[in-house]
């Protein structure tokens, strides 16, 4: 049988464990004598030194001047003995040593006695803990949403989450905002589908399912809202599916960015290079007009005008190219066969070679060049008459692009060429830094070699 | 293969010096020309008043999109050719109807016209 020595020993000990495993101090304030003992941890914490006495002086002292009011009114709610408040508070300390600011959480319980009719505190004694460390944390952790809130409001985002199989949207203020309602709103997903401009949702909901891919889970999407005042908004979701072990959609995190500005920007910029390519456009067809009616009607020699013509055609066609391509690199297959276009019936072209992409400035000159090598074979070489053909075969070599134009077929062709305006074109048009063209009259059929060397 | 000769054939062009041209082709082709008309209202009015084959119609017309003339068009089941200066950009506009890129030659013209008469909108004869 134990002794209460042995379990008041027994006690002692476990208590002194745990207060070396937490990092636990002691006060103890004998409300009779006034004398108060601080354990070594507690005198650690406020900054005392080993051995010096402690008065309540003291303690006020290393108690931050803007918490005192706290601690003190802490103090005298533990005392009251109506009240015996024993709520753990935070407080700051000043510490006594280093002057440096800490937190401390401090926990205190009170022993009344009672004599007589009155009840008086004798003694108040407790803990404190320095608990700058997860102070620290904790408000680190407070700036990083705020810094994370304030990014997602100045990029004019918000960001949603999806319940899938509830079909359950967790609405924030920022989300009501994108949708033009009001912050406090709660729209039910059903209510926010409605918004959507029509065919977006099937549009969003396509891209989704092609997300269900647990290898690559994110997708995104642009689409418009209709505001409560009738205008359409562009926003861009973006957003990763989340997948139950079972691999079906449980759960969709995402952003809402409002890309109006954007949108509106491009549609502007859209829409000029329409009207630009419009006004280009008919201003050659009024060139074709000027040429028609200057040198057309009843005029000597015809041949000229339909070669003017002809050179025309080209242009318009490599300046659809040119705003198709917006100034990027166009392809050599959709220039070849826009220019071939109009000596295409039936279709007498073999076209052969990778789809390759070329820098824009050498739009017009190959089109011209093209357009030059189909007349030419149109008037004399393989497409004039019922049976001919004209291979077009490219390769990217050591020497850059080689494109080969051969013609066969056609009638016999004379060892030696005119040196008119045609040929001048197809041999010189090219930009000397970017590529050559040789011809040769082959007796089966026109040879012709251009070099374009592709850049860097 | 259907033929133009005394097709009556509307066209609108709002710029006189293309109008002038294509007026030109059609004569050639054998075509009766009504119009040319410049203006949208000039070419309703047009259509209103008179017995037409086919349209030669321009997309843009004063910088407004000529859907107004292509409706009334379509309501009386007249085929058309939508010329313009867009490409193959106008497929909206045009709705399956054959699609002429300005500059074009009278060849084009013609054989965009033939297609637009044995289209499923046109009568493969000329009207009486």
């Amino acid at each position: 049988m134990r002794r209460p020595i042995d379990k008041f020993r027994d006690d002692n000990l476990k208590l002194r464990l745990a207060l070396r495993a937490a990092p636990l101090g002691i006060w103890d304030w004998n409300l009779e004598t006034n004398e108060m003992s601080y354990s070594p941890r507690a005198r650690v914490i406020c900054g005392f030194s080993p051995d010096e006495s402690i008065t309540i002086e003291k303690v006020r002292a290393v108690t931050h001047p803007a918490d005192l009011p706290v601690t003190s009114e802490q103090a005298r709610m533990a005392l009251d003995p109506e009240i015996r408040n024993n709520e753990p508070y935070e407080y700051r300390l000043v510490r006594a040593d280093t002057g440096e600011i800490r937190w401390a959480l401090a926990y205190g319980e009170v022993v009344f006695q009672r004599s007589g009719d009155t009840v008086k505190a004798v003694r108040f004694l407790g803990t404190i803990e320095d608990i700058t460390a997860r102070k620290q944390a904790e408000n680190a952790l407070r700036e990083a949403e705020l810094r994370q809130r304030l990014a997602i409001d100045a990029a004019r985002m918000a960001v949603w989450e999806l319940d899938v199989p509830a079909d359950r949207l967790m609405v924030t203020p920022e989300l009501n905002r994108m949708f033009g309602l009001a912050e406090d709103a709660c729209p039910t997903v059903a209510e926010l589908r409605t918004l959507l401009a029509p065919g977006d949702l099937e549009r969003i909901m396509e891209i989704r399912s092609r997300a269900a891919d647990v290898a690559d889970p994110y997708f995104e999407a642009e689409f418009r809202c209709r505001f409560p005042d009738g205008s359409l908004r562009w926003r861009l979701l973006r957003a990763e599916v989340q997948h139950s072990p079972a691999g079906e959609p449980q759960r969709i995190i995402g952003v809402l960015m409002d890309i109006d500005e954007r949108k509106r920007g491009d549609e502007q910029k859209h829409l000029l290079l329409r009207e630009v390519h419009h006004r280009v456009k008919n201003s050659l067809s009024v060139i074709q007009a000027l040429a028609t009616q200057s040198f057309g009607r009843g005029a000597a020699n015809p041949t000229a005008l339909n070669g003017f013509l002809g050179r025309l055609a080209a242009l318009a066609k490599a300046t659809d190219l040119a705003v198709a391509q917006q100034g990027e690199p166009f392809s050599l297959t959709d220039l070849i066969v826009g220019v071939a276009e109009p000596f295409q019936s039936p279709n007498r072209f073999d076209l052969r070679g990778e789809d390759i992409k070329l820098p824009a400035r050498m739009n017009v000159p190959l089109a011209l060049v093209f357009n030059e090598l189909c007349t030419n074979a149109a008037k004399f070489g393989a497409l004039s008459n019922a049976e001919g053909r004209v291979g077009i075969r490219w390769e990217t070599t050591a020497r850059g692009l080689e494109v080969h134009w051969q013609e066969s077929g056609g009638p016999p062709v004379p060892p030696k060429l005119g040196r008119g305006f045609g040929l001048r074109l197809i041999l010189d048009v090219l930009p000397v830094e970017f590529g050559s063209a040789q011809i040769d009259p082959l007796p089966s059929g026109i040879s012709c070699h251009i070099l374009i060397a592709t850049p860097g | 293969m259907t033929t133009l000769l005394g097709r009556r054939v509307l066209l609108v062009e709002d710029e006189s010096l293309i109008a002038m041209m294509a007026n030109d082709f059609l004569n050639d082709l054998g075509v009766e020309v009504i119009g040319p008309a410049t203006s949208i209202d000039a070419a309703l009015d047009l259509i209103s008043t008179h017995n037409i084959d086919a349209a030669v119609l321009d997309v843009n017309i004063r910088g407004e999109l000529s859907h107004r003339v292509a409706d009334a068009l379509r309501e009386r089941r007249i085929p058309m050719v939508c010329a313009t200066g867009y490409g193959h950009g106008a497929a909206d506009f045009a709705k399956g109807a054959p699609i002429i890129d300005k500059p074009y030659s009278k060849e084009k013209l013609a054989n965009s016209l033939h297609s637009a008469l044995s289209g499923p909108q046109g009568s493969g004869s000329p009207s009486a």
